[in-house]
């Protein structure tokens, strides 16, 4: 589960009902997705009120010309007025309308509008209509506003507001709120590496407040643009990396962090697992908890590879007390990602008698399905686990003379 | 209020399925009376600022223009 995307479904729940994030905190223990299908629910509660009406006033607009309607929504009306009933208008005329309507209002209306009734609008809106107003939004810091239209804009509207907003810490707090975690890998790809390299920068001013955004970033988007901004952060110095670290230690991301860090390169991989922090026990135990916490296991175990022997025999004593729920659930990771040679890596560096409760579970990992000996046989080998490989090989014929 | 039934008074002011709001199980009394008391909160406010808008905007009109308008908001003043 992502930390970060519950906090940002905390807040956007907290704006949607105006009360300050921290009275929701009793949320955190909930899915993101169950925040957000409160959120959803509540706010389909106040856009149904009324809607009726707001439908009758947009048919009866239509007798009017579309500069009379402006007008009307302007200076009569008002922003909540006219958010809704153009909500219940077809696209073209909305868009007709808006562009006769001044970028103060129309940033009033945005923040109004029914995300749901609002989509062929948002969708149909031309880019000189939207970036002025995109502007007005981001000098009022409406980033969760921000977030929805980004959400449902055209394509080409949106690389061309991505291109006249050049504020890159903005992009960092419009990132955390969008609902589409398609559209943000379509934003990422939009963006070239020095706009992308500046957002890590300004996360770096403010670590605590802007990193989480930046890895919420990483986390959310699909495989290769974590891999781009994966390889980004690592050509980062060591001090940023350092910072990323910390921060997701000192905040409990690991669970975000750890498919980031498993989608870089390897030289990526090899320069993260060598920074000193990372050698540190209390850091590389928060990884291993969040690992078995989270079922992570297929995330860290690629990472062995990169480890100094110092790292690995750390990681090998706390693989050794792990409860056997976890050493079962680590087993089968390495079984599902062929990755049993790095596990072996570190069954290797725990003492014989440290190791019975993992060698039970293979053993009966073994019993239930014999090809298990084939895939542990030469890493088990080339480890020095031959008892190992001799008690799988016990447990597969004994499990074979016994009648089905 | 048990927190069976403070989930299903909150499960009908979303107007939520059971499954739906399973999850928030979890959840418990005090917690889910203070969830509903900050959804009913916010439906009010709502409300009340919707009602502020159309009050502004009928005090906004030509009188001659109140009657057609309130007939298409319902006559609901």
């Amino acid at each position: 589960m992502s930390s970060l995307e519950t906090t940002a479904e905390i807040v956007k729940l907290a704006n949607a009902l105006g009360v300050e994030r921290h009275a929701l905190n009793y949320l955190s223990t909930l899915p993101a997705q169950e925040i957000r299908r409160l959120r959803e629910a509540t706010v389909a509660q106040f856009y149904a009120q009324d809607r009726g009406m707001f439908q009758r006033l947009a048919a009866a607009s239509r007798l009017l010309p579309n500069a009379l309607v402006a007008k009307l929504a302007e200076h009569v009306f008002g922003a909540m007025l006219a958010a809704r009933v153009s909500g219940e208008m077809p696209a073209e005329r909305a868009v007709d309308i808006a562009g006769r309507l001044s970028v103060s209002f129309l940033a009033d209306i945005a923040r109004e509008l029914d995300p749901k009734a609002a989509r062929h609008i948002i969708r149909a809106m031309p880019a000189d209509v939207v970036i002025p107003v995109a502007r007005e939004m981001l000098a009022r810091g409406d980033f969760i506003t921000m977030g929805r239209f980004v959400d449902e804009l055209a394509l080409r509207v949106l690389e061309a507001t991505l291109q006249a907003l050049t504020d890159d810490e903005a992009l960092l707090h419009i990132g955390f709120y969008l609902e589409s975690k398609t559209r943000l890998s379509a934003v990422v790809n939009l963006l070239p590496d020095g706009r992308l390299n500046n957002m890590m920068q300004a996360a770096q001013k403010r670590p605590q407040e802007l990193w989480p955004e930046a890895l919420a970033l990483m986390a959310h988007v699909d495989d290769a643009a974590k891999r781009r901004l994966g390889d980004l952060a690592a050509e980062q110095n060591t001090d940023v990396l350092a910072t990323l670290a910390q921060v997701a230690h000192a905040q409990s991301l690991w669970s975000d962090v750890l498919p980031v860090v498993a989608r870089m390169s390897e030289s990526s991989q090899a320069k993260l697992m060598a920074l000193p922090i990372l050698h540190d026990s209390e850091l590389l135990a928060g990884i291993l908890h969040t690992a078995e916490a989270d079922d992570l296991w297929a995330y860290l175990l690629p990472q062995l590879r990169f480890m100094s022997p110092d790292q690995l025999q750390r990681v090998a004593d706390a693989t050794a007390g792990l409860p056997q729920r976890a050493q079962e659930q680590l087993i089968a990771a390495a079984r599902r990602a062929g990755l049993w040679e790095p596990l072996l890596t570190i069954v290797a560096e725990i003492p014989k008698a440290g190791r019975k409760g993992l060698e039970r579970i293979v053993t009966q990992f073994a019993a239930a399905d014999g090809t298990l000996v084939d895939e542990l046989a030469e890493p088990a080998q080339k480890h020095g686990l031959v008892d190992l490989l001799a008690m799988a090989r016990s447990a597969v014929d004994k499990a074979g003379r016994q009648p089905s | 209020m048990t927190d069976a039934a403070a989930l299903s008074r909150l499960r009908e002011e979303l107007k939520l399925s059971s499954e739906a709001v399973q999850p928030l199980a979890t959840l418990d009394a005090e917690q889910l009376d203070a969830l509903h008391v900050a959804v009913v909160a916010a439906r009010k406010r709502q409300r009340e600022l919707l009602e502020t808008a159309i009050t502004q905007a009928l005090d906004h009109l030509p009188r001659l223009l109140r009657g057609p308008v309130l007939k298409i908001l319902g006559h609901r003043r």
